[in-house]
């Protein structure tokens, strides 16, 4: 293998070891690159209709897509000042990427990058699970006997090293590195970065997994009792404790793109949650036997599913279709999927990285690059943010990978700072708690916070009408055709209808009437949220409707008003006086 | 390392971006957070109220802002008080004690000059030179006489001329008091009500070497006006011409004075007993309005000295006010707690109506942009109304102001003054929540962030609820949910008329329509 043909480690912005962009090169075609790149920044995906196009409506939303687009196209052109460039192996003639070894990469690379590769043996109480902070720089793993330690992974500086003296299922940092959640045997814990206990999470009984929901500052267990918990780490809330019926739950994983939370059950299938609901968003079918892992890729498109049937499977869940299937020998313990979208698998003592496995129609007929640890078993595997580095946990320790092209190479001081100092933390954390976003916004699709969909408006007030229809004739017999009219009169006759008690019923059919008793109870409940919803909708189009035309609703008549006094004769008393 | 890290030592963390959608997300739930956080902080900030001007003794029916000094405001009170107050040092800067016998009705400076008019109960319209006063308390000095300085410069620079006069004199000869005017005494500020007899004008004049508050000490003295004329019949308001010499009184009749002729150049009558007030408009400088006490509306032209057109309106007017910005439009304050816009081309109906005052609308104002109206009510509330928003957007109140006869918009469109019966004279923010004073470049980008935010997400349920929210005074509330429920009931009894009778329907007028009565033209 020819060292041109090698060109490793490039991602992590320390090492900067990957070729460099001649400029002449990037200046020659900025121009179509830029707007190949449009549609990724492109915001106003569906831009509304209205009818009139001379419309003043339509004028502000004509000018307001010239705007977005603007955007769009500067934010794309601004891609030239990023400083780095992703870099991945590229095998020659006969050569495989998979072949090359971490022995023979380290050969190939600078020495920051060959620096990030190492082992740590700590075979006394592995295995080990992992868990990198979000912008990279600390690391934390917990040995299933107990073991904790915290450290800044690249100079090796040592946070804390303890032990908690029960088993650690799972770990987790919180907000920044200041904070770290870790599954013991009954309860979650709470510790600081000096390994002290803060906090016991007594709500969470029996994890497995943990997850934490950085911008909602939501803190997530499952666990052998099969019940999502979210915790609230900002005020101490319990949000949400809700039962998903499925029995002791091992795999969990966070769709970074809209927080909703996935669990992976021993029946195969994969819901979907949001504390906002008690029911399941969604649920997929996926595998024959329990599913023991999962990862959701950043952009939230795709999801890999890992079951003990020795299937690895690859979702694109926006349309909850299937992209690939593949049988490994061992069943997966563990994945992750790196911000450049390779694919980690760690199968017994083998860890398998995929490139591209996520191109529909295309299957790799072999992995990137792959790692065994002899005689062990892999139990974590964590890619590391805004580095080339995969970080895999096993019974004898941590061994960290460098994995070319793994991270995103250009990070973002406003999102995740690799290189924060502590002021730029603390003030980060300031503002992330004013950032804070409230678990009921969590839905399939984020975009859909603080907007509302005039479409819908039919389909609520028909399921409105329907459900009214069916009230009145469970109370009153047959319906008579009136309740059109009062539909149209507003919601006031609807709050009106919803007080309607239900007719009492006789005693023989008691469990008849109790079923239907909750039917009822059932319905109005869904019949007052719509009402709700139809209002609100109603009462938002009116204002914009009344604000784009500059006027507001007709005003109720004044003249017949009593006035008391007037103003004149209060001055002519004053004089007087 | 080094590459992302600062150049110096000392210098500030540099700034890297990325705008990849994938390390940014939930960015509309996030902005949606900020908007609501940014109303809330709104609405926290919200401190309208700047200060109360306190000193005169009766209730403040009349003020007037200066056409170019930014910082006096001319009052007049109930007991016949004149005030020129500086809005900057929140003081009196000149006085005239019974200037009037009885109430002080109107007050309007003169453009290009440095005197104005009143016009009180007493049928007597007085024409003040206050700087006059204030140099001869120094001494008169050509200097002083130069153009554009306004009466609070001008008090400010006798001020440093009389401290200026006194340090020379302390070496000199301390006994020596500042040389004035046989009947110059000092005296302390409360002893003022006894000095002043019935029938003797006299005036104050701050001095400006007391600085402390209570320390001050002022100059009392008998002031002349410069001119005195004798009306027939007591004054309800005054108004200047914007370019010529002329002004107009209003009592049973408009009249038009010439500043340097004793009688009225013109008298305009129309079955009206009493004229309320009467307005020049500031861009047609010939028009004028007027609001009678037969609840007339009533517009004239000086150049063919007639009146043209009248309009009935349901109620009285108690004030007008023309849009500055766009000449054809003005506002009438009205005794039905409403405040009317008219298109002066088309009276027949109002143009927009500005609804939430429970009780009769006292005054109005515009502001300088044309953008925004002040109203003042009896119901101890001032509101500003955005132009054509029908509801205020503001309401302000404090629990010590009275019923509310006077309101005026800063010529800064910044502030707000109000003058109410408790004879204090207010200033508020027209911003309630804005911040005064320097604001750093950052600030003030934080400042237009939030502030779009706002706009973009106002019409959200959360959202608009935190920004309307306020909380009036609890019989302004009462007042409110009464007005509400009878105008419930008056519409329901019209939507009934109109369902039984299709005549009816046919024959309802629009809301805007019926706010006038009827329209003449002579």
């Amino acid at each position: 293998m020819s060292d041109d043909s090698l060109q490793a480690s490039t991602a992590g912005p320390p090492s900067s070891g990957g070729h460099q962009p001649s400029k002449s090169k990037k200046t020659k075609v900025p121009k179509t690159m830029a707007e190949t790149k449009v549609p990724i920044y492109q915001r106003l995906k569906n831009p509304a209709q209205i009818k009139d196009p001379d419309s003043y409506a339509a004028q502000l939303l004509k000018k307001n897509k010239v705007r977005v687009e603007d955007a769009a196209h500067q934010a794309a052109l601004a891609e030239l000042l990023l400083p780095e460039e992703e870099g991945f192996l590229e095998a020659e003639n006969l050569e495989r990427t998979q072949d090359v070894s971490q022995k023979e990469l380290r050969n190939h690379v600078d020495i920051n990058t060959a620096a990030k590769m190492f082992n740590l043996n700590l075979t006394q109480f592995g295995p080990y699970c992992i868990d990198y902070t979000r912008n990279g720089s600390h690391l934390l793993i917990g040995g299933r006997k107990g073991h904790l330690a915290a450290f800044r992974w690249q100079t090796g500086k040592l946070l804390f090293e303890t032990q908690v003296r029960e088993s650690v299922k799972a770990v987790k940092w919180l907000h920044n590195e200041t904070m770290l959640a870790v599954a013991q045997k009954k309860y979650v814990y709470i510790y600081d970065n000096q390994g002290l206990e803060i906090h016991c999470l007594r709500h969470h009984g029996y994890p497995n997994a943990l997850e934490f929901l950085p911008h909602h500052f939501l803190l997530a267990s499952v666990g052998d009792l099969g019940r999502l918990v979210y915790q609230d780490v900002s005020t101490g809330d319990v949000v949400q404790k809700v039962r998903t019926k499925l029995g002791p739950c091992q795999a969990m994983s966070q769709n970074p793109w809209n927080a909703v939370i996935n669990l992976g059950h021993a029946n195969g299938t994969v819901t979907m949650w949001s504390p906002a609901t008690d029911e399941p968003l969604a649920k997929m079918k996926c595998h024959r036997g329990p599913i023991r892992c999962m990862a959701v890729d950043p952009s939230g498109h795709y999801l890999a599913t890992g079951g003990m049937d020795g299937c690895v499977k690859l979702w694109d869940i926006r349309m909850y279709n299937q992209l690939q299937e593949f049988q490994v020998n061992i069943a997966p313990t563990d994945m992750s999927i790196s911000q450049r979208r390779l694919l980690a698998l760690g199968t017994g003592p083998l860890v398998t990285v995929w490139k591209g496995a996520f191109t529909e129609g295309v299957v790799p007929s072999a992995p990137y690059m792959r790692h065994r640890v002899p005689r062990s078993q892999i139990s974590g595997v964590r890619f590391c943010p805004y580095e080339d580095v995969l970080g895999i946990g096993h019974a004898s320790g941590f061994s960290s990978l460098v994995i070319p092209g793994a991270g995103e190479p250009n990070f973002d001081s406003h999102a995740d700072n690799p290189f924060e100092t502590k002021t730029q933390r603390q003030e980060k954390e300031v503002r992330q708690l004013l950032d804070k976003l409230q678990p009921n916004m969590i839905s399939l699709n984020p975009s859909h916070v603080a907007s509302f969909d005039p479409t819908s408006l039919p389909v609520l007030e028909q399921e409105y009408d329907e459900l009214r229809k069916e009230d009145h004739q469970d109370t009153h017999g047959p319906a008579p055709d009136q309740y059109g009219e009062s539909i149209d009169n507003g919601t006031e006759t609807n709050n009106d209808d919803n007080d309607d008690a239900p007719k009492p019923t006789s005693a023989a059919h008691d469990n008849q009437a109790s079923l239907r008793d909750a039917r009822a109870t059932a319905r109005r409940e869904r019949m007052k949220f719509l009402a709700e919803n139809i209002e609100m909708i109603r009462e938002t189009m009116e204002t914009q409707r009344i604000q784009s035309r500059g006027r507001r609703p007709p005003m109720n008549r004044t003249r017949h008003l009593d006035m008391n006094d007037n103003a004149l004769s209060r001055f002519k008393k004053r004089q007087r006086r | 390392m080094e590459k992302y890290g600062p150049a110096r030592l000392k210098d500030a963390q540099p700034v890297q971006r990325n705008l990849d959608p994938n390390l940014h997300p939930f960015e509309k739930a996030k902005e949606y957070t900020r908007a609501l956080s940014a109303a809330k902080v709104e609405r926290m900030f919200a401190k309208p109220f700047i200060g109360a001007l306190a000193g005169h003794i009766d209730g403040v029916y009349c003020l007037s802002k200066h056409p170019w000094d930014l910082t006096a405001v001319i009052s007049g009170s109930g007991d016949g008080e004149v005030r020129i107050w500086d809005l900057r040092e929140q003081q009196t800067i000149w006085s005239a004690h019974n200037a009037h016998q009885g109430m002080v009705r109107g007050t309007c400076p003169i453009p290009n000059s440095r005197r104005f008019i009143s016009v009180g109960v007493d049928q007597q319209i007085k024409v003040w030179a206050p700087d006059e006063e204030l140099e001869s308390t120094v001494g008169a000095n050509p200097s002083h006489a130069r153009e554009g300085l306004s009466f609070t410069d001008r008090a400010r620079l006798a001020n440093l001329r009389r401290e200026k006069a006194a340090l020379l004199d302390d070496g000199a000869d301390d006994d020596k008091e500042p040389d004035g005017d046989d009947d110059e005494t000092t005296y302390d500020y409360g002893q003022l009500a006894s000095v002043s007899t019935k029938h003797q004008v006299h005036g104050l004049v701050r001095d400006w070497d007391g600085t402390k508050a209570g320390q001050e000490r002022h100059r009392l003295r008998a002031i002349e006006p410069v001119t005195v004329f004798q009306g027939q019949d007591s004054f309800t308001s005054v108004d200047h011409h914007r370019t010529n010499q002329q002004f107009a009184t209003s009592c049973s009749a408009i009249s038009v004075w010439d500043i340097n002729r004793s009688e009225p150049l013109h008298r305009f009558e129309w079955e009206a007993d009493t004229i309320n007030t009467v307005r020049f408009n500031q861009a047609e400088v010939n028009l004028l309005a007027s609001c009678g006490s037969d609840r007339s509306l009533i517009l004239y032209d000086l150049r063919s000295q007639t009146a043209m057109n009248k309009a009935v309106m349901e109620m009285n007017g108690n004030a007008i006010a023309w849009n500055p910005m766009k000449a054809h439009m003005f506002a009438v304050a009205n005794e039905n707690q409403n405040c009317y816009v008219f298109d002066m081309r088309y009276l027949k109906k109002a143009h927009t109506i500005h609804i939430g005052h429970t009780s009769a609308v006292m005054d109005v104002d515009y502001s300088p942009t044309g953008l925004e109206l002040v109203t003042g009510s009896y119901d101890q509330t001032v509101r500003i109304f955005e132009d054509r928003q029908r509801f205020s957007r503001d309401v302000y109140h404090t629990q010590r102001m009275q019923q509310v006869f006077s309101v005026r918009f800063s010529m800064d469109a910044k502030f707000v003054i109000s003058g109410s019966d408790d004879g204090n004279v207010r200033i508020w923010k027209a911003q309630a929540s804005e911040k005064l004073g320097p604001i750093s470049r950052a600030e003030k980008d934080h400042i237009n962030y939030s502030q779009k935010l706002k706009d973009r997400y106002k019409h959200l349920p959360e959202i608009r609820r935190v920004l309307s929210n306020r909380h009036p005074p609890k019989h302004v509330r009462t007042a409110a949910r009464l007005k509400g429920q009878m105008l419930q009931q008056e519409q329901r009894r019209q939507a009934s008329i109109a369902a039984s009778n299709p005549h009816a329907r046919r024959e309802q007028k629009d809301f805007k329509e019926q706010v006038v009565l009827e329209t003449t033209f002579k």
